[in-house]
């Protein structure tokens, strides 16, 4: 079964699984070559200089990392880039959920497949996601390199670890989205859940960076261990970090998969 | 032989509504049992306990003298739900052969050439089979439904309500294919509301009302229990007092014609008409439908 609903699901979700990775590999090549028009104009240095002062206190550590390098890595931390890997991860993990509302997944369970296998199908999807979505937007930043002429301009490579960050944020968010849609008996409220928590996580780490009554709650957020930026400007790369994001994943996942075990469908 | 279902005080509650209480039951094999009750009865939450697809309260279940969820309990089962779902995307055909597929790996594919014969049989096309099911009518969904429970053979049929959004000709092959899957010794759990259904499918019925069988009978025993109505027009005045029978009720008498209900023994009856001239009779089949509608009189308590 699960061979066999893993390809159900990927053909189901195709097409929209390689509009995003599209999107994202598009953009990233986008964010390269206007870095690297920025850094061949006036320099980043200046761009911050001429920023509000509001804008500054905003961004915060993030200026202090400005460099074409961190542009280009911005890429990985954008809003945008998050969302779209979030909707695919989101769109696998509620599976589930649309199939228990349209009823198919009596017509499946009333078959002789274990829940967990059913569920495992869903959850490769998932994964498939947690690792293309992030190669896509290297694959993106790495033609966009190819293309632009920067002195100084450092290879692709710099940005693996961006990369590999990603992938362990959307594993955690691809284990919060099966719990979430295992659990759940209805998608639309399932992905507003999903999308709620996000967004609140992520406003906590933004807000949580600048507001120090905040600081303690941004330890929750899974954004508090993503730091692709600094990742690609030092190159140092926090283990801890993953394993943290590793962990929060694989705990849900273990939670959804108990919970679907025993649940009514 | 332990029989193919049992049910031991199995309930099931959701929050503070009962969905079903206490339910005994068993299903011999080589039986077709007719599930009866109104929509809200329960019906569908004891096929869903079955299955495993709901946990019980209290109480349990075995299929095959094993667990609901057993593989090859399930991989022995064909089932047809009350409200079915198909994935739209998918053609019918490739909808057939995934949910074959969905079997175990140990067991056998099903023959193409069964699966063809009962699409032929329901009445679908192979042009049908080749379009996406979300073109489909309610009526060939239900058709593929049927092919889909019936396609591996399996050795235990459930289905609820399987005749809904038939047409007249595909129910009656659904009945032929009921006769033949009891014939093969094959075990049916007929869940209806349609009580003709039954009457012409079943060999014994459970009927549940508000979550708990209320009873559990031979289809004949069940016809036989109910008051069954008796017009006859006799060749002189009707021997009235001679009708004062037990068992036997006089609603009307005019001159020669006497309508009457009659429960139990026929013989006495029989016996008096025996002894007059009777110009004519109409005693129809008993109703099911008497029968069943007995059981919900009087909060469910059968009357006398």
């Amino acid at each position: 079964m699960m061979g066999g609903a893993f390809a159900r699901n990927l053909r189901h979700h195709r097409r929209l699984f390689a509009a995003l990775c599209a999107a994202a590999a598009a953009a990233e090549l986008l964010f390269v070559q206007v870095a690297a028009a920025v850094d061949t104009g006036s320099g980043f240095g200046d761009l911050v200089r001429i920023m509000p002062r509001a804008v500054q206190t905003m961004f915060g550590e993030q200026l202090a990392l400005a460099s074409l390098s961190a542009a280009i890595a911005f890429g990985f931390q954008h809003p945008a880039m998050i969302g779209a890997g979030l909707a695919f991860v989101v769109a696998a993990g509620t599976i589930p959920a649309a199939e228990r509302e349209g009823g198919l997944l009596e017509l499946f369970l009333a078959r002789p497949i274990p829940r967990w296998r059913y569920l495992a199908g869903v959850l490769a999807l998932a994964l498939v996601g947690v690792a293309v979505f992030p190669v896509a937007l290297l694959l993106g930043g790495m033609v966009g390199l190819a293309t632009v002429s920067v002195p100084g301009e450092p290879a692709w490579t710099r940005y693996v670890m961006s990369a590999v960050g990603l992938g362990f944020l959307l594993f955690a968010f691809a284990g919060i989205a099966l719990l979430i849609g295992a659990t759940a008996a209805r998608r639309g409220p399932a992905v507003a859940r999903i999308v709620g928590l996000a967004l609140t996580l992520y406003l906590v780490d933004v807000f949580g960076a600048r507001l120090a009554w905040l600081a303690w709650l941004r330890w929750v957020s899974p954004f508090r261990y993503f730091r692709p930026i600094q990742s690609a400007v030092s190159g140092e790369t926090s283990l801890v970090h993953f394993a943290v994001l590793a962990i929060a994943g694989l705990v849900c996942m273990a939670l959804a998969f108990a919970w679907f075990e025993r649940k009514d469908v | 032989m332990a029989p193919v279902i049992a049910v031991r005080d199995l309930t099931k509650h959701y929050g503070g509504t009962v969905g079903v209480d206490a339910l005994e039951f068993s299903v011999e094999r080589g039986e077709v049992f007719g599930f009866l009750g109104p929509n809200g009865a329960g019906k569908t939450t004891t096929i869903r306990l079955l299955l495993d697809l709901i946990r019980p309260t209290r109480g349990e279940a075995w299929i095959f003298g094993r667990s609901p969820g057993d593989p090859e309990t399930r991989c022995a089962t064909g089932y047809l739900p009350g409200d079915l779902a198909l994935d739209e995307r998918l053609t019918g055909a490739r909808m057939l052969v995934f949910l074959d597929g969905l079997r175990s790996r140990a067991a056998p594919a099903t023959d193409p050439r069964r699966r063809a014969e009962l699409c032929e049989r329901v009445g679908l096309a192979v042009r049908d089979l080749g379009r996406p099911i979300r073109e489909y009518s309610r009526g060939t969904k239900q058709k593929l439904g049927l092919v889909a429970a019936f396609q591996h053979d399996p050795d235990l049929l459930i289905l609820d309500e399987p005749t809904s959004s038939l047409d007249p000709l595909v129910r009656e092959v659904v009945f032929e294919l009921l006769a033949e899957a009891r014939r093969s010794g094959r075990t049916v759990f007929h869940s209806s509301h349609v009580l003709t259904e039954v009457d012409r499918t079943c060999t014994r019925v459970g009927i549940l009302r508000e979550g708990r069988l209320v009873a559990v009978e031979r289809v004949e025993e069940l016809r036989r229990t109910v008051a069954r109505k008796m017009v006859v027009r006799f060749a002189g005045a009707a021997p009235v007092s001679e009708l004062k029978l037990p068992g036997v009720r006089t609603l009307r008498t005019d001159g020669a014609l006497v309508e009457l209900t009659v429960s139990g023994e026929l013989d006495p009856l029989l016996g008096v008409l025996a002894r007059h001239s009777v110009e004519h009779m109409v005693f129809p089949e008993p109703d099911l439908e008497e029968a069943f509608v007995r059981y919900y009189r009087r909060n469910g308590e059968p009357s006398a």
